[in-house]
């Protein structure tokens, strides 16, 4: 690891350890994930309040149009939407970063092809992608997890693709190509662990926009099947029924946005600690 | 220079025809045909009624035969023909062109104004307190995917304060004032989306800028403020923005379809998706061809113009080889 | 520093006045709405305007607002001459003649003789699929004079001068670029058509009846059923077609709208289950299916109450004049969960699977949920498979598709004559993919029948045969509603759903 890099991440452990937007996040991420030890009430039981109740002692959130606790299906839709966020996530990683990586070292021909191929990727619209996909695979947690992924990889890639040529582009790298070392050898040893920091950045921004990817796919129609329900299912369903109860939207809404935040503020977190020229920011 | 060029408009090319073909498979991988879609449903509809229907259509054609017969129409100018409305795919495609264009250049329209003017209160007084307000409603900006932003202003403006219709669209030549009052909420709903972005690249690279050595060398020499801000930090500041314009143009026209599904504006994308869902493949097929292509020649057009304005730029794509 | 002026206080004042004022004053500038057309607003467009290909709920309106027939059916379920002043057919019901009014023309001033009928049936009868040629296609030969025209058919019809109703009068010789400016034949005409977009029309000058009552009708599509209903609160729109359920009640209590639907309804909610595979081919188990749905409770949360309750579980409504009901010994399948589940128990089926879709028809959606929970207490585990509307239609559609394993919601909006809702459940014409040659003879024999209460007693004894076996499971009724304000006047709802607005008017 050079010099910098090894700055870089005891930087970052130094400002995040303890840190509120770290915090945050686990904390999020635990109540999501403990779920059906939180919840009130089961995600699908019907009828065991009123329809389209207001919130009060018994459910907090109110209910839905048949009577199931909102609470309960926000903290299970919760734990479904994050799991697809974070295994999108991990395939955009791992897709994005070969992606990127491979272009980066190659350069050339093959640079320009797979930088294409991932403008056009961009191109293809949102809702059109996931119709194909979704309608060849059916629509469940793993269909949703590989369009996320697929769909979050173009950005990694170009991110991973300048993170490489600008370490390529450093002296140690030169002085050891000149010297006769491989460039794959280097770049596995040597390159992969000093683009981590921004490749970590990157994951956090990438989870963030899985979250949004899942809750917008969701919304036009492709999220899971009932009575299992995402959060952007949830809002789906409550914005259809925006007449008959406010709430029904409205908690699935905030929920959203805050776990999209929760997020987006680590990696902001990450990414400034990593710049130590951005002091006035 | 010219090596660029030719080298970029290569690969495009190529990849605009994989994108195509790509298409052209997998929405005959989906179950289901146009057949199936127009006449599936009647009474009466028999599998040999069906498969005559599909003969006579050139269905019942090997998949590569297929597209041999459309990539030779396409290349003669020849898009097809809808198989639910028998309207050339070309004209389905004129008609709704219009409200995609008019609502991404709308969106990008507001975007920049906003962005501008957020940023420039901003930067009046780096780290006070209306600058980390605008950064925090730049992070809820970000944190919020654009159907929600829609939900939000059409909650407000049109179902409880009656100000604004929620969705539709009517052509500019049924009337402007009509056209743009169906505008408003879809054009801002996709500058607030867009938004966030412009403003934290933008302020980001106006205080760099500021900061930079030959800004404090122009004000070493006496230069006024505004001079300053108008002779060196924002034209520095043009090129990163201008690459942040290029991918909002490209970002917006991606994003642009959910937002059209939001408010029901009848453009591109929703022919994409309704052609797609009736699997009226020639209509689909067109469609991905200008789409793609259009977006590979606005991010082709803003690195051209980037690499013009910014000479170092032309120098580094040349040393990248 | 420049950047102080810009973003004075003054400044910003300003840019807020103008931009309030640009809304506010862009509201109260004289809208579209002002004129005496109609907006007609639907969330589903219109793809194309054959009427005889036609391919959605969403074209049907526009069959007699654009076309005549030789009859047409009226708001009490009866028949109307249109086209033909009288009609009469010989006594073995295989010879009727319709006397045609003299001097129609069609839009475009062509004559609307007996020879365009007859080039417009000769398309219908040519034409590879069309929803109404079955009705008619027991056709042999068409004579034409000037003033008549005359159908020979190969076997008896007793409803023939009903089915001719949903033969409208296109031309035949414009066929292959029909969606570009068609001439029609009903009190209006197209000004303008973009697919699935919009579609303007204005009145026929040459149209031979009642002159049209509006200035125009512009139909628009809508994104989803929100914001149409906002729309027509907010007056951009003055009707709205298919309002759902879950908004009824909310335009019911807003005093400058009205609900329409209609008296009686022929729109059945059914299940499907493939009647050649298994589990489907066991009676045991379509039987159990029909005892194990709550259909009351259906019919309650999904559709809020909005229709009847088909106990009887055939096509033909409990309520429907044509219903034998138990005085013939028809069973009624109550909701019983112990009884399905010992019929279930029998049939050794402990799993099923839902194929339903999504996007469209949320009420499925919701029964999904309510019949998931139902089958649970009949020992059965329901999966839920949603798919877009693509990959559901491929999934069972058309009749002969195998789909063992699977329980398919469907909607019918079938003519309440038993004419049309038995003829369905004919060999190789249902999606149950019921094959009964039985059930066949009996449905042959019922329609050739002229008298009524005659073919009465033949359609019971088909109904009897389809109570018994339980091919499908005929849950409930439904009435579509339509909303508008309250100055629309003149439109009515048929059984099968459909709003006419032929006589539609504006009013004050």
């Amino acid at each position: 690891m050079t010099f910098e890099a090894l700055k870089q991440m005891k930087r970052m452990k130094a400002n995040l350890r303890g840190s509120a937007s770290l915090i945050l996040l686990l904390g999020t991420l635990a109540i999501f994930l403990l779920a059906n030890v939180l919840s009130p009430y089961g995600p699908n039981e019907i009828g065991v309040g009123d329809h389209f109740a207001p919130p009060s002692g018994a459910h907090l959130f109110g209910t839905d149009n048949l009577g199931r606790d909102l609470l309960s299906r926000i903290l299970f839709g919760g734990r479904i939407t994050v799991l697809i966020a974070l295994g999108a996530t991990s395939i955009a990683l791992i897709l994005g970063s070969a992606w990127g990586i491979l272009a980066g070292i190659r350069g050339g021909w093959i640079d320009e092809f797979l930088m294409r191929t991932a403008d056009a990727l961009m191109a293809v619209p949102l809702i059109l992608f996931a119709l194909f996909c979704i309608s060849a695979l059916g629509s469940s947690v793993a269909s949703l997890i590989l369009v996320a992924g697929i769909l979050l990889s173009p950005s990694t890639a170009r991110m991973a693709r300048s993170a490489v040529k600008a370490e390529l582009a450093s002296p140690y790298v030169v002085s050891a190509v000149a010297s006769g070392f491989s460039k794959v050898r280097l770049v596995w040893n040597e390159v992969m662990v000093n683009i981590a920091p921004q490749l970590l950045v990157q994951i956090s921004i990438n989870a963030a926009s899985a979250v949004m990817l899942e809750a917008t796919l969701s919304f036009v129609g492709f999220g899971l099947q009932p009575p299992n329900a995402s959060l952007g299912t949830l809002i789906l369903q409550g914005y259809a029924q925006i007449y008959n109860s406010i709430w029904f939207v409205l908690f699935p809404v905030i929920t959203v946005m805050m776990t999209i935040l929760v997020f987006n503020n680590y990696g902001e977190q990450l990414r400034l600690s990593l710049d130590s020229k951005r002091s006035s920011s | 220079m010219r090596n660029f060029i030719l080298r970029r408009a290569a690969s495009s090319a190529i990849v605009l025809v994989l994108s195509v073909v790509t298409v052209f498979l997998s929405i005959r991988i989906l179950p289901g045909d146009p057949v199936l879609l127009k006449y599936g449903a009647q009474t009466g509809a028999t599998p040999a009624a069906l498969d005559a229907l599909r003969e006579s259509a050139g269905l019942n054609h090997p998949m590569l035969v297929q597209l041999m017969i459309w990539l030779g129409g396409v290349v003669r100018g020849d898009f097809g023909t809808s198989f639910i409305s028998q309207l050339p795919v070309s004209e389905l495609v004129g008609q709704r062109i219009p409200a995609t264009l008019e609502l991404t250049f709308f969106i990008v329209i507001i975007a920049s104004i906003l962005s501008v003017l957020l940023v420039l209160i901003a930067i009046r007084k780096p780290g006070s307190a209306t600058d980390r307000f605008i950064g925090y409603v730049t992070s809820i900006g970000f944190s919020t995917p654009s159907f929600i932003i829609g939900i939000i202003l059409v909650y407000i403006f049109a179902l409880r304060w009656h100000i604004l219709p929620s969705q539709g669209f009517k052509p500019m030549d049924l009337g402007v004032v009509q056209n743009m009052k169906l505008m408003i909420l879809p054009a801002f709903t996709g500058a607030m989306v867009v938004s966030p972005y412009l403003i934290k690249y933008l302020r980001t690279s106006i205080l760099e800028t500021r900061v930079s050595s030959y800004v404090r060398t122009a004000k070493g020499k006496g230069l006024s403020s505004s001079a300053v801000l108008f002779r060196h930090i924002l034209p520095n500041s043009i090129v990163p923005t201008l690459t942040m314009l290029g991918m909002i143009v490209g970002f917006a026209l991606g994003g642009v379809f959910v937002i059209e599904y939001m408010f029901a504006v009848p453009g591109i994308g929703s022919l994409a998706i309704e052609s797609a869902s009736a699997r009226d493949y020639s209509v689909l097929q067109g469609v991905s061809v200008v789409v793609i292509a259009f977006f590979i020649i606005t991010t082709f057009v803003f690195d051209l113009v980037c690499g013009f304005v910014d000479p170092r730029q032309r120098v580094l794509q040349v040393k990248s080889r | 520093m420049n950047v102080n002026r810009l973003t004075s206080k003054k400044t910003m004042a300003t840019g807020v006045a103008i931009a309030l004022a640009f809304t506010l004053g862009v509201n109260f500038a004289p809208s579209q709405a002002a004129s005496k057309n109609l907006v007609y607003g639907s969330a589903a467009g219109i793809p194309q305007l054959n009427p005889i290909i036609l391919t959605s709920a969403t074209e049907m309106p526009l069959t007699t607002l654009l076309w005549a027939g030789l009859t047409s059916r009226n708001e009490n379920g009866g028949l109307d001459p249109d086209l033909a002043t009288r009609w009469n057919a010989n006594a073995s019901a295989t010879q009727w003649t319709f006397t045609l009014k003299q001097g129609a023309k069609f839009s475009d001033g062509s004559p609307l003789d007996s020879k365009a009928v007859k080039a417009a049936f000769d398309y219908t009868l040519k034409t590879p699929v069309s929803q109404w040629k079955i009705e008619i296609d027991m056709i042999d030969t068409i004579r034409t004079t000037t003033n008549t025209i005359t159908f020979i058919l190969k076997t008896p019809n007793a409803v023939f001068s009903e089915a001719v109703a949903d033969i409208r009068i296109i031309k035949a010789s414009e066929v292959d670029s029909f969606n570009k400016n068609p001439s029609t034949s009903g009190p209006y005409k197209v000004a303008k058509f973009t697919p699935n977009v919009s579609l303007n029309l204005v009145p026929n000058p040459n149209y031979f009846g009642t002159k049209a009552g509006l200035s125009g009708i512009d139909f628009t599509k809508l994104g989803d059923s929100t914001a149409a209903v906002n729309a027509l609160r907010a007056g951009s729109i003055d009707f709205l077609d298919h309002l759902t359920f879950a908004d009824a009640a909310s335009v019911k209590s807003n005093s400058a709208l009205q609900l329409l639907r209609a008296k009686t309804s022929s729109q059945t909610v059914v299940l499907h289950m493939d009647n050649q595979n298994a589990p489907g081919n066991n009676i045991k188990v379509r039987q159990a299916m029909a005892y194990a749905v709550n259909r009351q409770s259906l019919l309650d949360n999904a559709y809020f109450g909005q229709g009847t309750v088909s106990a009887y579980n055939t096509v033909v409504a409990d309520a429907s004049p044509w219903q034998c009901s138990a005085k013939a010994g028809l069973t009624k399948y109550s909701y019983d969960p112990a009884k399905a589940k010992k019929l279930f128990a029998e049939a050794g089926i402990t799993k099923l699977t839902w194929w339903g879709v999504s996007g469209i028809l949320p009420e499925f959606t919701t029964m999904a949920e309510l019949i998931q929970a139902d089958l649970k207490k009949a020992g059965v585990d329901l999966t839920i498979k949603n798919s877009e509307v693509g990959a559901w239609v491929a999934g069972f559609y058309p009749p002969g598709t195998k789909y063992p394993g699977l329980v398919v919601p469907n909607i019918f909006s079938l003519q309440p004559d038993p004419a049309y809702s038995m003829y369905y459940m004919k060999s190789g014409g249902n999606e149950s993919n019921w094959n009964n040659s039985q059930y066949d003879t009996l449905f042959d024999k019922a329609i050739t029948i002229l008298k009524p209460a005659a073919r009465k007693a033949a359609w019971c004894e088909g109904l009897k045969l389809e109570n018994s076996q339980t091919p499908i499971v005929a849950m409930f009724n439904i009435f579509t509603v339509h909303a508008a304000s309250s100055s629309v006047k003149g439109i009515w709802v048929a059984p099968n759903g459909m709003a006419h607005l032929e006589g539609a008017s504006l009013g004050n």
